[in-house]
Order: C-alpha cells, then sequence, then structure tokens
C-alpha cells in the first residue's frame, strides 16, 4: 500500500510517497536522498542509522517511515550547531574514524551527550557510545575526539 | 512486512485502536517503540497485516492514583528515567531504565510497557514488573481489564493478552508512607548481548524484601519474606528451588544460569540493603 | 613552528589528517549501497536449509509469475551458461575436483549455500518470491568438525576425491623426537579455538550493469580486489576481462571478508547480463554472519632445558575450513602453521596442519589471515610451560626470544624473518603496562574477583604472495602532474578504511615537495587504476606505497630536469619546496609547480625539450625476500615482512559469575618505517579490540544439523565502548632491510597478540584451575563448568 508523508528533514518541508512498510532508514536515504545514515544491521544493534527525531536520538532502522509522519528529522546532513563543528573538528584531529561508516551515528550521539553532560569523564563517555558499534578504531580515538571537543566547547574555544 | 496488503495505522482513539484489533485480532501487532517488534518484521519473522501504532493515544503520561504510579503505554525508558515521580516512588524502575542496553537511542524509543507485551524472558520489564506487583492494564472489544504481572507473564514470548487486545497501562502499587529501596542487577556476558540473568529487588518498610529472578526461567520468578532474617541466601535458595528448567539461547545454557544466579541475586539484595543504610 | 622548517620536514613519519576527513565527518563519503541507479532491480538469494543434502528438483515456476519478478534462476540454470569461478589458488593444489559455481548445482555442502537466486523490482517482491520457489531436496547427514571428517568411514564429501582433506602441511627442523626425550620440563596441552567472523559495520552490496550496446559488464560493490575480482567475473561468465569494469567505492570496513572470490560476485554480474537491467545484491547482517573462519584444534608439546630455554616445539593441528569457496580462505590454516616458531629460538620444531573439508561455509578472509592462531598457540604453550616451571612468564619468554642480530633468520616454515628487536620491545611493554604493579595487585587481589595477567608476542608475517594465485606479490601506482600542476595518483591498492590512500599521498608529496592533501589519489576502478591485488596482507602502504614512491621519483626526475632549465642550473641542484622548485645553492624565487608542468607540456620543443613525456610514471613494487622456489629444504616462502608487537593484558575473572573484565591493556608494536603513525596506531587498536573480542565473546555458534544460530549482533557480541579500557601504546622501528622505505606493513598485527594475551590472561586468573585445554573464546559458560569442576 503506497502511503504519503509529510516530514520536516534538517529543516525544510518535505513530503514523499513509499510503500506502509518502509522503514525510515530507507525512506531517509533514498525517497529524501540523504545516505549519511547507514543500515548495518537493521535489528537496532549497530547504530549506523541514528537520526534525531522531535529531538531525541533513534535508530532509525526501528521506524516505519509512515510514524514520523509529522516529526521533524535531523540527519548529519542537516546537523551544524557549535557542538557538532567542534566534535567534526575533533573527530578529524584524533583520527577518530577509519572506514566511516559508524561516523554519522558517533557525532550525532556525541552531540546529544555533550548537550547533556559538557564536562564528561572518559567513563561517561564511553557509556554514552556504548549504543553504536564501531569495528575499525577500537574507540579509544572517539573518546579522546568527544573529550576534546568538549573541553573546547566549554573554554568556549570555537569560533 | 512481507504481507503485500501490509498497513501501519496510528488510530486517534482507544476506541478506534481496539475496533483495529477487534478486526484484525491476531493478525495486528501493536508498536509502543518498535524496537523488537520492527526487526522482527523486517526479517520477516512475523508477517503482519497491520501494525498499529499508538502516538496518538495519548497514554505517554505517568501519573499517580491514590496508592499506585500508573505508567501509560507510551512511556519510554527515557521519560522514566527523567520522571520526579518514578525516582521518589518506583526507584527500581528508574534503576532499570538507565541500565536498559543500546544506547540512547534505545531508551529514547523503547517502551516499559513494549517490552513487556513482548516478554522475552531475558528482558528487564518482566522481571521488574513482578518484582513490583504491577498489574498489565489491558482493552479490547470485551472490554478493559487488569491482570497481575505474575499471571500475565506465561512462558517465552508468551502473556496472557488475547490476540484482539493491547497493553494500555501499568499500575504499579506504591506504599505512601513507608519508604522503599530497590535495586536492580542483571548478567550480561558483554555490552551487547541479552542479559543472561536478572535480578530486582524491593525492600519496602526497611524489613520486607520481594526479590524477583528473570532471564533463568522461562517467566519470572519471585519470592517475598522477611529480608534480616535469613539474608540474601534464604531469598537465593527459594529461588532458586523454583529454577526447575532453565530458559536457553545461543549465549548461555541452563548449567550456567544456575551456577551464575545465586550471585546475583545475593549482591543485587545486597545492593538493596546497602541503599537502605 | 615556522612556516620554513615545516616546508623542510618530510612528510614520512607525520600523522597529517586523512585525504577527504570532511567528508567523513559530514556524511559524504559513498559506500557501495549509495549509489543511486534508476530502474536498480534486486535480488535475493534462496539459501539452503540443509548442511549437506542433493538438490533433486528446484521449481521456479510459481516464482517466476508473481508481479514484479524478472528473472528466477537455479544452480543448474546458471551452470549451462557460465564457466566454473576460478579459484583463487590454482586449480592443481587441489588433491580432487573441484566445480566452484556461485549457486549450488547439484548438491549442497552448507547450510546456506545459494541455491536459486531472484530478481525483482523491489526487494521486498524478490524477498517474497523465494517463498514460491519449490525445492526437493535429498537431506543427508552432515558432517560438523574437522575430527568427524577425518575418522576412517566418514563420508568423503566432495565428488571424485580419496578423503576430505583438503591439503596437508608438515615440517619439521632438526630432531623433535629426540629432542623432547633431552629436556627437563615438557608440557602438553590442546587449544581449541571457535569459529568467528570478521563483521564490518558495513555488509557486502554489488550493483551490476550490463551495457548491451558496449557489451560491457560494470559491477560497483565492496570489491577489496577489484583486478582479482575482474578476472574472476569475466571467467567465469566467458566475457573478457576488457569486457568487464569493476568498482570499488570506500568500503565500511573490510577486515579480509570482501575479497574475491564470493559467489554472490558472479551471480550478480551475471543476473545483470541476463536481464539486462540494473540489479543489486545487498547481503543482509545474517548472510554476513557466514563468512567464518578460525575454526580449529591444536594440539602442542613444547619442551625446555632446566634453565628454561625451549629446546622443542610441536603442534598438530587440524582446520575445519568448510567448504571449498573461490576465495581460498582456507590458506589461512597453512599460514597458521607457517608462523611458528615465531619470535621464539626453538632449535627443534616439527608443525603438522591438516584442513578438513566438512559441511559448514568456506572460511573466508579474517583479520590476522591464520597468523593469530599459530601465535595464540605458540604463547599459551608458553605460558604453561612457565608455570610448570614456577617462571615467570615475562621472563621465560626473554630468554627464549631470538636476538636482534640474529636476525634476518630463516623459520622453521622456510620464511626469512627480516628484522626486530624483540627483547627491546618486551622491556618497553613491561614498562609502559607496568608488569610488576599489576603483579602486585594480583597479590593482593581477593579470591572472589581475581586479577589475571597475560602477555604474548605475535609474529605478523605480511605481504603474502602466495604461488600461483591472485592477487600476487606486487602493486602498481601511477603518479601523473597535469597542465595544472595538478598530481594524481591512481593506485592499485584499494583502502577499507585504514588510509592508505592518505599514507600513499605522503610518499608522494614527500618526493615532489608539495602537501598530501594537494594530491588526489583514486584508487578501486579496473577502468582507470593499474593493475594489483587491492587490499590484502597488510600489503597496502608496503607494495602499493613502495610503487608509488618508484613512480614519484621517475616524475620528479623529469620535473627537476624542465626546471633545472627555467632555473638555469644542474637537475641535480633542484629541491622542491611548498610546491615550489629552488636551487638549493642559492637565493633567488622558486617555480611553481604548475609553471613547471606547463612548460613541460607546452614547451617541449625548447626548455622542456630534455622531458620525455608524458609527465606521468606507472611503476610496480614487487618486494624483495619472497621465494616461490623451493629451499634446500623444500620449503617456499610467501612473506617477504615481519612486523611483531608484545601485549601485555589485566583481566578480572568474578568467580561468583565466570566473568571477565579487562582491566587493562597495554601494547608495543614494530612495524619498520611508518608513513603516518596515527593511522598506524588507530589500524593496531583496532585489530587489538578484534582479538580482546575473539578471545572473550565473538563465536559463532552451530546447531547439530550445522545451522547457524548466531546469525545476529545480538548473539554474536561484537566488543563495544564500555567493554574494552583505554589501549595503550606505543611502538618501536627496526627498519626492514628488504624494503626500500624500510616498511613492513600494518593492519593485522593486534589481533593474534590480543588473542593470546587475553587468554594467557584468564587462564591465569584460573590458576590451578586453567585446564590443558584451552577453550576460546573464554565465555562464561566455559569458565563456570571449569570453576564448577575444582
Amino acid at each position: 500500500m503506497t502511503i504519503t508523508v509529510k516530514v520536516r528533514v534538517n529543516g525544510s518541508e518535505h513530503q514523499f510517497e513509499c510503500g506502509s512498510g518502509r522503514l525510515l532508514i530507507d525512506a531517509i536515504r533514498d525517497e529524501l536522498g540523504l545516505p549519511g545514515a547507514r543500515a548495518g544491521c537493521r535489528t537496532g544493534d549497530c547504530g549506523a542509522c541514528t537520526v534525531v527525531r522531535d529531538g531525541e536520538l533513534i535508530k532509525s532502522c526501528l521506524t516505519f517511515a509512515a510514524a514520523v509522519d509529522g516529526c521533524e528529522i535531523t540527519t548529519i546532513e542537516g546537523s551544524h550547531s557549535r557542538a557538532m563543528e567542534a566534535l567534526r573538528q575533533a573527530f578529524i584531529e584524533h583520527h577518530a574514524f577509519q572506514c566511516g561508516f559508524c561516523t554519522s551515528g558517533m557525532l550525532l550521539v556525541a552531540e546529544d551527550f555533550l548537550k547533556r553532560a559538557p564536562q564528561p569523564t572518559p567513563r561517561e563517555i564511553r557509556d554514552a557510545l556504548a549504543g553504536n558499534i564501531c569495528r575499525c578504531t577500537g574507540y579509544d580515538n572517539i573518546v579522546e575526539a568527544i573529550a576534546t571537543a568538549a573541553r573546547r566547547l566549554m573554554d568556549g574555544d570555537i569560533k | 512486512m512481507l504481507d503485500p496488503h501490509f498497513q501501519y495505522v496510528e488510530p486517534q482513539s482507544l476506541e478506534e485502536a481496539v475496533d483495529l484489533l477487534g478486526r484484525f485480532g491476531g493478525e495486528a501487532v501493536v508498536l509502543g517503540g518498535g524496537t523488537m517488534m520492527v526487526p522482527e518484521m523486517t526479517s520477516d519473522a512475523r508477517r503482519p497485516r497491520v501494525a498499529i501504532g499508538i502516538r496518538r493515544l495519548d497514554l505517554s503520561t505517568i501519573s499517580q492514583e491514590n496508592d499506585e504510579v500508573i505508567i501509560g503505554a507510551g512511556v519510554s525508558y527515557t521519560a522514566l528515567i527523567a520522571s520526579e515521580l518514578i525516582a521518589r516512588q518506583v526507584p527500581l524502575l528508574h534503576d532499570m531504565a538507565r541500565q536498559i542496553t543500546g544506547g540512547v537511542q534505545i531508551r529514547n524509543q523503547g517502551t516499559l510497557i513494549g517490552s513487556a507485551a513482548f516478554a522475552n524472558p531475558t528482558s528487564d520489564a518482566p522481571t521488574c514488573l513482578v518484582a513490583l506487583g504491577a498489574r498489565i492494564r489491558l482493552a479490547g472489544p470485551q472490554g478493559q481489564r487488569s491482570v497481575p504481572a505474575a499471571e500475565f507473564f506465561l512462558g517465552a514470548f508468551e502473556t496472557a493478552r488475547r490476540p484482539d487486545e493491547m497493553l494500555t497501562a501499568v499500575s504499579v502499587p506504591i506504599t505512601k508512607d513507608q519508604p522503599v529501596w530497590a535495586a536492580y542487577r542483571k548478567l550480561k556476558h558483554a555490552e551487547g548481548s541479552w542479559p543472561i540473568v536478572t535480578a530486582a529487588c524491593l525492600i519496602t518498610g526497611r524489613r520486607h524484601a520481594r526479590v524477583a529472578m528473570g532471564a533463568a526461567t522461562r517467566r519470572p520468578i519471585v519470592a517475598s519474606g522477611e529480608v534480616d532474617g535469613g539474608g540474601p541466601e534464604t531469598f537465593v535458595r527459594l529461588l532458586t528451588e523454583q529454577m526447575q528448567e532453565c530458559w536457553e539461547d545461543p549465549l548461555a545454557d541452563g548449567a550456567y544460569r544456575r551456577f551464575a544466579a545465586p550471585t546475583l541475586v545475593a549482591r543485587t539484595i545486597a545492593a538493596a540493603m546497602e541503599l537502605r543504610r | 613552528m615556522s612556516n620554513a622548517k615545516q616546508r623542510q620536514e618530510s612528510w614520512i613519519g607525520r600523522s597529517v589528517a586523512r585525504l577527504d576527513a570532511e567528508k567523513f565527518v559530514t556524511g559524504n563519503i559513498e559506500y557501495a549501497a549509495d549509489s543511486a541507479v534508476e530502474d536498480l532491480h534486486h535480488i535475493a538469494v534462496l539459501r539452503s536449509p540443509h548442511a549437506r543434502a542433493l538438490i533433486r528438483k528446484i521449481d521456479l515456476d510459481a516464482c517466476r509469475a508473481i508481479p514484479g519478478v524478472i528473472a528466477a534462476v537455479s544452480g543448474r540454470d546458471v551452470a549451462a551458461i557460465t564457466n566454473q569461478t576460478p579459484s583463487r589458488m590454482p586449480r592443481d593444489r587441489f588433491p580432487g575436483p573441484i566445480d566452484i559455481r556461485c549457486l549450488a548445482v547439484d548438491r549442497v555442502q552448507f547450510e546456506g549455500q545459494g541455491v536459486a537466486a531472484v530478481v525483482a523490482r523491489t526487494s521486498e517482491i524478490a524477498r517474497r518470491a523465494l517463498d514460491k520457489i519449490v525445492v526437493d531436496y535429498e537431506v543427508q547427514t552432515p558432517v560438523l568438525s574437522g575430527e568427524e571428517a577425518l575418522e576412517p568411514g566418514a563420508p568423503i564429501l566432495l565428488p571424485d576425491w580419496q578423503s576430505n582433506v583438503l591439503m596437508r602441511d608438515h615440517f619439521k627442523q632438526g630432531d623433535p623426537d629426540s629432542a623432547f626425550k633431552a629436556c627437563a620440563y615438557v608440557v602438553s596441552g590442546e587449544v581449541v579455538a571457535a569459529a568467528s567472523t570478521s563483521a564490518p559495520i558495513e555488509t557486502r552490496c554489488y550493483t551490476a550493469i550490463w551495457d548491451r550496446r558496449a557489451s560491457r559488464l560494470t559491477i560497483n560493490g565492496t570489491f577489496q580486489m577489484p583486478h582479482p575480482s575482474r578476472w574472476s567475473i569475466a571467467e567465469a561468465l566467458g566475457l573478457r576481462e576488457s569486457q568487464v569494469r569493476v568498482v570499488a567505492p570506500h568500503a565500511g570496513g573490510a577486515f579480509g571478508l570482501k575479497m574475491v572470490g564470493h559467489p554472490e560476485e558472479v551471480l550478480t554480474a551475471l543476473l545483470a547480463k541476463l536481464t539486462g537491467k540494473p540489479v543489486r545484491f545487498a547481503e543482509s547482517r545474517a548472510e554476513c554472519f557466514m563468512a567464518r573462519s578460525r575454526e580449529q584444534v591444536h594440539r602442542f608439546e613444547i619442551g625446555a632445558d632446566a634453565d628454561g630455554r625451549v629446546i622443542v616445539y610441536r603442534n598438530r593441528f587440524v582446520a575445519d575450513v568448510g567448504a571449498i569457496g573461490a576465495g581460498g580462505g582456507w590458506a589461512m590454516g597453512l599460514v597458521t602453521a607457517a608462523v611458528s616458531t615465531t619470535v621464539y629460538d626453538i632449535p627443534h620444531c616439527e608443525i603438522e596442519g591438516t584442513l578438513a573439508i566438512t559441511n559448514k561455509a568456506p572460511w573466508q578472509g579474517i583479520r590476522g589471515y591464520g597468523k593469530e592462531t599459530g601465535n595464540l598457540v605458540i604463547e599459551r604453550a608458553i605460558d604453561m610451560l612457565a608455570k610448570k616451571m614456577g617462571r615467570d612468564p615475562a621472563e621465560l619468554r626473554r630468554i627464549n626470544l631470538v636476538s636482534k642480530d640474529q636476525l634476518p633468520r630463516r623459520i622453521p616454515s622456510g620464511m626469512l624473518v627480516d628484522s626486530g628487536d624483540y627483547h627491546a620491545a618486551l622491556d618497553r611493554l613491561l614498562e609502559l603496562f607496568d608488569y610488576d604493579g599489576w603483579r602486585r595487585r594480583q597479590a593482593k587481589s581477593d579470591s572472589e574477583c581475581r586479577i589475571g595477567i597475560g602477555i604474548a608476542f605475535e609474529l605478523t608475517p605480511e605481504g603474502g604472495s602466495f604461488a600461483g594465485s591472485l592477487p600476487n606479490g606486487f602493486e602498481t601506482t601511477t603518479v601523473r602532474v597535469e597542465p595544472s600542476g595538478e598530481v594524481i595518483v591512481t593506485t592499485s591498492v584499494t583502502s577499507p578504511g585504514g588510509g592508505i590512500e592518505t599514507g600513499i599521498a605522503q610518499v608522494v608529496a614527500d618526493i615532489l615537495g608539495i602537501a598530501p592533501s594537494s594530491i588526489v589519489v583514486r584508487q578501486g576502478d579496473t577502468d582507470a587504476c593499474p593493475f594489483g591485488g587491492g587490499n590484502a596482507s597488510s600489503r597496502g602502504m608496503m607494495f602499493g606505497g613502495g610503487a608509488a614512491a618508484l613512480a614519484a621519483r621517475d616524475v620528479r626526475t623529469k620535473l627537476d630536469l624542465c626546471a633545472a632549465v627555467l632555473l638555469q642550473t644542474v637537475p641535480e641542484n633542484i629541491v622542491w619546496r611548498d610546491g615550489c622548485a629552488e636551487r638549493r645553492d642559492g637565493p633567488g624565487a622558486g617555480i611553481a609547480l604548475r609553471e613547471v608542468a606547463s612548460a613541460i607540456y607546452t614547451q617541449g620543443f625548447t626548455v622542456a625539450s630534455g622531458v620525455e613525456m608524458p609527465l606521468e610514471a606507472t611503476r610496480s613494487f614487487r618486494p624483495k625476500n619472497v621465494r616461490h622456489t623451493p629451499d634446500q629444504f623444500g620449503r617456499t616462502t610467501s612473506y617477504p615482512s615481519f612486523p611483531y608487537a608484545v601485549h601485555g593484558a589485566a583481566i578480572e575473572l568474578d568467580t561468583g559469575t565466570a566473568q571477565v573484565r579487562v582491566l587493562d591493556y597495554a601494547a608495543i608494536h614494530d612495524c619498520g618505517v611508518v608513513v603516518n603513525p596515527a593511522l598506524v596506531e588507530g589500524q593496531f587498536k583496532g585489530a587489538i579490540a578484534m582479538g580482546i573480542g575473539a578471545a572473550l565473546w565473538e563465536e559463532l555458534v552451530y546447531d547439530d544439523d550445522g545451522r547457524l544460530v548466531t546469525d545476529c549482533i545480538k548473539r554474536y557480541l561484537l566488543p563495544r565502548s564500555r567493554d574494552i579500557p583505554a589501549l595503550r601504546t606505543g611502538s618501536l622501528c627496526t627498519p626492514s632491510p628488504f624494503h626500500p622505505m624500510g616498511m613492513k606493513g600494518a593492519g593485522e598485527t593486534g589481533v593474534g597478540g590480543a588473542y593470546a594475551a587475553i587468554s594467557n590472561a584468564v587462564a591465569d586468573a584460573l590458576r590451578d584451575l586453567a585446564p590443558s585445554r584451552t577453550m576460546i573464546p573464554a565465555s562464561p559458560p566455559r569458565l563456570a563448568r571449569i570453576l564448577c569442576d575444582a
């Protein structure tokens, strides 16, 4: 069955048609043309599909596109907060990605986390990342990048 | 989703939802956060004709009615963690919600009631609801009813919910004038693992403890009594006596659950007792 | 640091940021599943639920009738119109006939083997159509372990074979039998390793288009080895290589899993050609878990004299390599044998490895490629010997390490280990790890939560090339300067995520005196890139970078010729800094690269008359220290370089729950000269995480019928951020005398050391309960059984 979904994505209104069983991750990547969110498992485990819905992080492989009708979605492509820019810079400097497949999810989780914990300990950062899997880095560089970004945001070292 | 006529619907009222259930019954699934149900559909393990989303049913409140705290079907783990009412009156659920596996995303999307409805024996919710002596509220074409948690969880992925019913809320009895201390603990092989053994301990009025254990058996088991008498060992014995047939899965067999359960239960009780001090 | 000084510094050994880093952090990297294709159709594969069966009949009629289905094929349909998929290893190496197809024809060899395939307009329709396929199987009893496969009377699994032995390797050094008799201490034991898998976050995906007019196939996908895959697909489809274009965009991790030889490579290409539509195979996570490796049983004995000098090591093992696939992953079993005796000076040695065919999925390449298991076993042996002797395991290792001056040195398998300073590495590790501090903490730890400490070395031969196989021991890089002065590098190596493209840019930048970030590196397109193996055996920088250096020097020579004319000097007097040619000996302005390039392109009869066009060079690099002709012992050697590492792990064993927590981890690695230290360290840490996972949690489990039950991330436990502590690493550098830049290769070092160090730490925590039969992973249920048996 074909349905119409109206959704605000990265600040713009969108409307698209899709099958009623379409998953949000697929609608974001295909109908909305935003490939930064990725499908790694389709069981809600790896976190590569993470996006923001109405201000909350969700795993979009666990959601029907139909279920976000009327919602506001932000993907990595539409994320430009001060915190996100600090994180991006820190990720590059700390080599916090290798293949990059998990990176969109990691960045969104880190951005959300720093809002609530602006001065995190390394332990707290590791806890915050527990829902996202990286198979390349062993996590150290990701943790350090987030710690650096947090420090810079606190110190006002961001342009 | 393999059904070519599959529909996702979001009824605007409970009556509408109940009507859908009356029409589709066993061919419908009800989705809270969908964290467990959607992957079942994605992998074709389940092929319903209709998925009913509860987003518009105004079931996302946490409230107190007399001697009960009512948690609606749409309440996420994040909402449980943020609720001052829960922290104060039902600290077990606060403790449990903070430990949900899968990251902030799952805490945002997943619901307590959704987990109860799915009734995976290794999930956190069944153990806690049985420990709390909660009641599960159901609605269907034949009306509304509530079932005590211990009678709701019948076996692995098996509950007392009829095919044409949905869970609307849980009610948790609270002891108004008595303090409560609670601890929830679980054993996992690694961070991403399903729990292998879970334990929830509630101490009320300083002396009375109710301890439930899950994930080791197909449905939660519970024991209650005076906590300072025989100490944790009494509860461990009462619970392990009920472990005739263990739940087994690729992560651990019954032998391991039997091995580890006593330690986990004892530590959970000790944690609750520690809070009491 | 002033700009002038910066310009003079070499780009080698600097942790520059990744090329295209901005794209990675904005979600703008394109992976295989991102390619937007019009009229894309989807493939679904029907997979056998039985591990062993004959296929009597497949009925596709009902399936073909479904609206939206445009094609459905069985194995027989496909076999009639294709050739065999060529094996990565030469056919004559097999003891019997092999017939590798992309879909099973008459018999099923493993659960999950594809028996039919459907192409449909949407992936939902394709999956639904699988339900309508009727297969008449004659189910047979599967053979599900290596031991079972080798038992006399076991059913022979491949037609016209004499046994289930795929291959055996047996070599000796000295006289082990006599040596054992002369030992003061002899320890024997077993290591039983479960199957594990790579599980990159991106699963495999291939999209193929057949252009009828051009009679050409283009296939875009997760290919670690574009050129070998092109060859494989062309052979199978009866096409010329020039008719096939393989494109590998960025990969979301590979770790060996995306090497050449997957049946779906050929299947996707074939279905594109058959249907005339663009088709895609997108592997599900469950399908990805079919890729297995490492399942084997080792029985070893190790003997030492009264002073603790290890005199003899013997290891007999059986590897359950599953069915034979085109990829040749089974060869890892041979590498396991070849790596002995690793870093230890053991005069007598005997290794016998048997690769057994069973009814399980074929081994797929995995990080470590067999080395991790060879290292695991000898490290367990050393630890068990230390325990028996009452010696400290670090000190027992120390007195048995090959010394720096003994290298280069031949090890029993015939490999010539290039260089290394194992003693220095051990000293550094013990200090970084605070070994003494951990032993003190261990002494004070209580009996309920016991601290266990494990030390392990790993020797990780890299750059492997097996005689007669593709890929083989060379890679090729082209360096070109455009008229605008832009430098474009195309290389045969691919980068599944480790940053090889950045390292190669650094190598070229260093020679041409420009910034790496100004260089464009192209990889992964068989139409655009020179021939090579792609990504395997950590050879990217060694070979691809080696080739890049050769090509860049050729280009530099041409540039120098013209620059010298323009600056009125001789080429020997030209230096390049910050994109400009200058006279080494004197003042005066320099000339920008773009001016020199422009002159070369446009003034070939005057100032650039000495420069032979084109302004590009293509060079291949072939390593020294590989010998495919047998030596006086009849051995060949396939690996040119030998990075190594030494690891220390501290774990806590909770005896109440039998759970293990990793408390602390340190490791020192040496991969020779390193172009980008941060990238190499990143690889090392990622590899360590994988080794920890394999030692503690990662296990592919099959039921009694040979069906995989761990086909999802909730059951095959991948390490998460909370599972691993901070990994404290350091490095030292003993350049390889066989590589012009001293490189040894990086990428796999880390896995074997962690696999072994963690296993040793767990045994250490078990103390006297540690069994002589080590089972990996050390899962809580296994540890509980050990604790209970006490």
